[in-house]
């Protein structure tokens, strides 16, 4: 039994580190353990015969050398080693020699008497092996020497305690351990089920992780302990191989897995954090390693990985001092565990008594450690529940606090934006009403410039028919006495009568009466006041009729126009404004495409340029005969379209290039404050873009300035 | 019959002026100011009318023109349109008798040019008394030399010549109290 519970303690010792698993092979060899017959063995070194003798030549190499120690430890050297018992017939025969390993990878055990095989096992299970380990019946063999050779091979270990007894008291022995492991195995499988449900139910991933824990860890034990058959894993020879290195990886990442978890070892203990992943990934490595068939490599990391146990309980002292409470269970358990685990290997180094309790003080231990973890986690559900409570009244707090906040700030901004609003709202009606105003001034400078035009207009009109007026009254009169004076003559010749002699003498004195009346002149003089009353009536009419083209000067209407009518009709009105002032050009194209227009607003264009040109005139020194307006128009055609154009040129200094760009802005202006509003040539501006005409100026200083007017056609 | 010089751009009105008052006048027209010039100086002009409003010269600027050579001639201005700051400036500068607006009133241009004239024959009449009277005054001057000579040399003065001088000094005082 002591025997058996060697190997249940390697994985936890090799947990321990490498001396741990060390120890029983070197050390553990003590007097008070007479049923492992290590010492009765012999070892045939690798190199002293060929790996492929035949059993016979084994036995008779002369390589063989003692084993020193009650269970004999090979080492990992991924090997085959030649073992060799020399048996004791009288008192040994129809007994049992059990291999307490379950975890040998071959095993081939051959029965020699005197020297030649009589029976041979090939295999690990081709034994009648009784339990979990494998074994042999020694026969009743008349023999001068009996002797058993092995052949042994693992990627672990080679770990051997042998043992003969009674076969009845090996199969008891077998019995009690599978009732303990079945029991361990069903304390196992009930947490495992307990917190597999209550993943499921709560759904805290601890669980899981507790579940796979147990799952791994019971896993390593029963795969350990001869046990993996129940997972079923003898069915693959493959994993059978592997299934140690498999458990001992799975168990220590999913030991990794669940104190990460539960120790909150991200929050409390960094430094921790750190070395488990580096750990995480030796043991891919040695995952890797088992794979692909380097059991020895893989062994040797996995037990090195399994230091990390002792790691754990630095990190849950940290935790607790910290103030994370569940880690004391966690202590406690681990505790527990581990003093297992000091207890078997106490036990198998015979410092404490060899009994039920020691034996199988792993699986208890394990067993204790599991149930209190759980224990653990439950509570760790209740205390996460309290948990959840508090942070969820702290938060229904916190979003309290808030929402009074919240609606302080509200109420708060409300003002401020209600105060703003008014805010804004007095300063947009302040805003408005200078708007208004300003909308008000400038309608007025606009009107105002075209009552200037329309008074320009009018008073050029009154002048121009006051000649008219003034020789057509007075020649109306004048004509009357004239008429009088040949109405004179005329009654006279009516009243001649009488003898030719009588008649003679009227007609002599009428004669006279005409020279005395100068009545040549008088005819002459008629006639030159009816042409002149015709001439006055006719420039009257053009005067009417030019006036009736701006007769619309308040009216948006566009109509079709000749440009040239329109000229003309500004041409009129401004002639006499003219006159004693510059001398104008005309030239006008006979023949001109009507455009479509608003004649008194163009008047308000024409009327605006010409003056200003006559007024740049004025401002050299030429004689008033020398100052010249230059007006023209034409049309042009071409492919998009054909165009009129009108020039209005005059020879003054011309305009500076700095304030050329600026002609056509709102109140700009050269004359002294008071004779201009500015606005003019910027009023100018607006029409002609509502005509879509456009404006060419073409000036330098010295050579005169000329608008050129294109109004699409 | 009263001269009267009608300078105008514009031959109508010309001819209707002539028409108007050549039975009271003697009317000169023209519509260039050279001629006018010329007419000045052949006829005895007394009243000269000019329109304002010429395309070579205003009217202003004519009368400025012939002022230094005939003084004398009333000058009316005649326009259409109220060049106001043109007639202020004539006004004050004593160019212009009269400012006339068309379209013109016969009756009052009648009038007008009757006054003018009138004017123009009390300025002629001051005139040649004020010439009279220097002459007079220069041969009083040089008689009074005379006697203050004659009593320097201790010669007797004679009856005729004193009267002579009390004659003189009645004429000028009747001439001045005129």
């Amino acid at each position: 039994m002591k025997i058996g519970r060697i190997r249940g303690c390697r994985w936890l010792a090799l947990w321990l580190g490498m001396a741990a698993w060390a120890l029983p092979a070197s050390g553990g060899a003590q007097s008070d353990s007479p049923k492992y017959i290590g010492r009765r063995l012999e070892l045939l070194p690798a190199d002293s015969v060929s790996a492929f003798a035949a059993p016979e030549e084994v036995y008779r190499s002369a390589g063989w050398q003692p084993i020193e120690a009650d269970v004999p430890n090979l080492g990992s050297g991924d090997q085959a080693y030649w073992l060799r018992l020399t048996l004791r017939p009288e008192t040994e025969a129809s007994q049992f020699l059990e291999i307490q390993n379950a975890t040998l990878d071959q095993l081939d055990v051959y029965l020699l008497c005197d020297g030649e095989v009589v029976s041979s096992r090939i295999g690990l299970r081709s034994e009648e092996g009784i339990g979990t380990f494998p074994g042999l019946s020694i026969p009743a063999l008349t023999c001068q020497e009996q002797s058993v050779l092995m052949l042994v091979a693992s990627g672990k270990p080679i770990v051997l305690p042998l043992r003969i007894a009674e076969q009845r008291q090996v199969l008891a022995d077998a019995h009690q351990r599978d009732v303990i492991f079945g029991a361990y195995a069903g304390i196992l499988l009930v947490m495992l089920l307990y917190n597999l449900f209550l993943f499921f139910s709560v759904g805290d991933r601890s669980y899981l992780h507790y579940t796979l824990y147990i799952l791994s860890v019971g896993g390593a034990q029963l795969a350990l302990n001869g046990y993996g058959h129940w997972f079923g894993l003898s069915h693959s020879p493959w994993l059978e191989l592997r299934q140690v290195h498999f458990f001992g990886v799975f168990s220590g990442l999913a030991t990794i897995l669940f104190a990460r978890r539960f120790l909150q070892i991200q929050t409390y203990t960094p430094w921790l954090s750190t070395v488990l992943h580096i750990y995480t990934g030796i043991y891919a490595v040695a995952f890797l390693l088992a794979v692909g068939g380097l059991f020895v490599w893989s062994y040797n990391l996995i037990t090195f990985c399994a230091a990390a146990i002792f790691l754990l309980i630095p990190g849950a002292v940290q935790a607790i001092r910290r103030g994370y409470k569940p880690a004391i269970y966690f202590l406690v358990a681990w505790m527990f565990f581990i003093v297992a685990v000091v207890i078997f290997v106490l036990k198998d180094a015979g410092l404490v008594p060899f009994n039920l309790w020691t034996y199988f003080a792993m699986p208890l231990g394990n067993s204790i450690e599991v149930v209190l973890l759980s224990l653990a986690l439950a509570s760790k559900i209740n205390e996460l529940k309290r948990e959840t409570a508090e942070a969820r009244e702290l938060q229904l707090q916190l979003a309290q606090r808030n929402e009074q906040m919240v609606k302080d700030q509200n109420q708060l901004l409300e003002a401020r934006v209600h105060e703003r609003t008014e805010q804004l709202q007095a300063a947009n009606r302040d805003l408005n009403v200078t708007l208004e105003n300003l909308r008000a001034a400038q309608e007025q400078l606009v009107q105002s410039e075209k009552l200037a035009s329309i008074g320009q207009l009018t008073a050029g009109i009154a002048h121009e028919l006051n000649n008219p007026i003034n020789f057509v009254s007075s020649s109306s009169q004048s004509l009357r006495r004239d008429f009088e004076d040949v109405n004179e003559i005329l009654a006279g010749l009516r009243a001649i009568q009488g003898t030719p002699e009588e008649m003679a003498i009227q007609l002599e004195q009428l004669r006279k009466r005409m020279a005395e009346l100068d009545l040549d002149f008088t005819e002459q003089e008629i006639a030159e006041l009816l042409t002149g009353i015709e001439d006055g009536a006719q420039r009257t009419a053009e005067i009417v009729r030019g006036l009736r083209i701006f007769s619309r000067m308040d009216g948006d209407a566009f109509i079709e126009a000749d440009l040239n009518d329109l000229m003309n009709s500004t041409l009129v009105i401004l002639r006499s404004n003219m006159r004693d002032r510059v001398r104008l050009e005309v030239e006008l194209a006979p023949e001109l495409p009507h455009i479509r227009c608003q004649p008194g607003r163009l008047n308000q264009v024409f009327m605006n340029i010409i003056n200003n040109a006559a007024q740049a005139t004025q401002e050299t020194s030429l004689p008033a005969e020398e100052r010249l307006v230059r007006i023209r128009s034409w049309s042009e055609r071409l492919p998009e379209g054909s165009s009129v154009l009108v020039g209005i040129a005059d020879n003054g200094p011309g305009i500076p290039d700095d304030i050329k760009s600026q002609i056509f802005d709102p109140f700009f202006t050269t004359k002294p404050v008071g004779e201009g509003t500015g606005l003019g040539l910027s009023i100018v501006m607006g029409i002609l873009k509502d005509h879509r005409a456009e404006v060419e100026v073409r000036t330098a200083p010295g050579s005169g300035t000329e608008f050129i007017l294109r109004f699409p056609a | 019959m009263i001269h009267v010089l009608y300078l105008d751009d514009e031959a109508h009105n010309l001819t209707a002026f002539r028409a108007a008052f050549r039975r009271s006048f003697h009317v000169h027209v023209t519509t260039e100011p050279t001629e006018a010039v010329q007419l000045l100086r052949e006829h005895p002009i007394e009243v000269i009318i000019s329109d304002q409003k010429m395309p070579t010269l205003s009217g202003v600027e004519f009368f400025e023109l012939v002022m230094p050579d005939f003084p004398d001639p009333v000058r009316m201005l005649l326009t259409g349109h109220a060049d106001i700051d043109a007639v202020i400036d004539a006004i004050n500068k004593g160019q212009i008798y009269k400012y006339i607006s068309k379209p013109w009133n016969e009756s009052e241009l009648y009038a007008l040019v009757e006054e003018a004239s009138a004017q123009y024959r009390r300025k002629r009449e001051l005139h040649s008394a004020g010439n009279k009277l220097l002459g007079q005054l220069q041969e009083a001057r040089h008689l009074a030399r005379q006697i203050s000579d004659a009593l320097q040399e201790g010669i007797p003065i004679d009856e005729e010549r004193l009267a002579k001088i009390n004659q003189m000094a009645k004429n000028i005082d009747a001439l001045l109290s005129h």
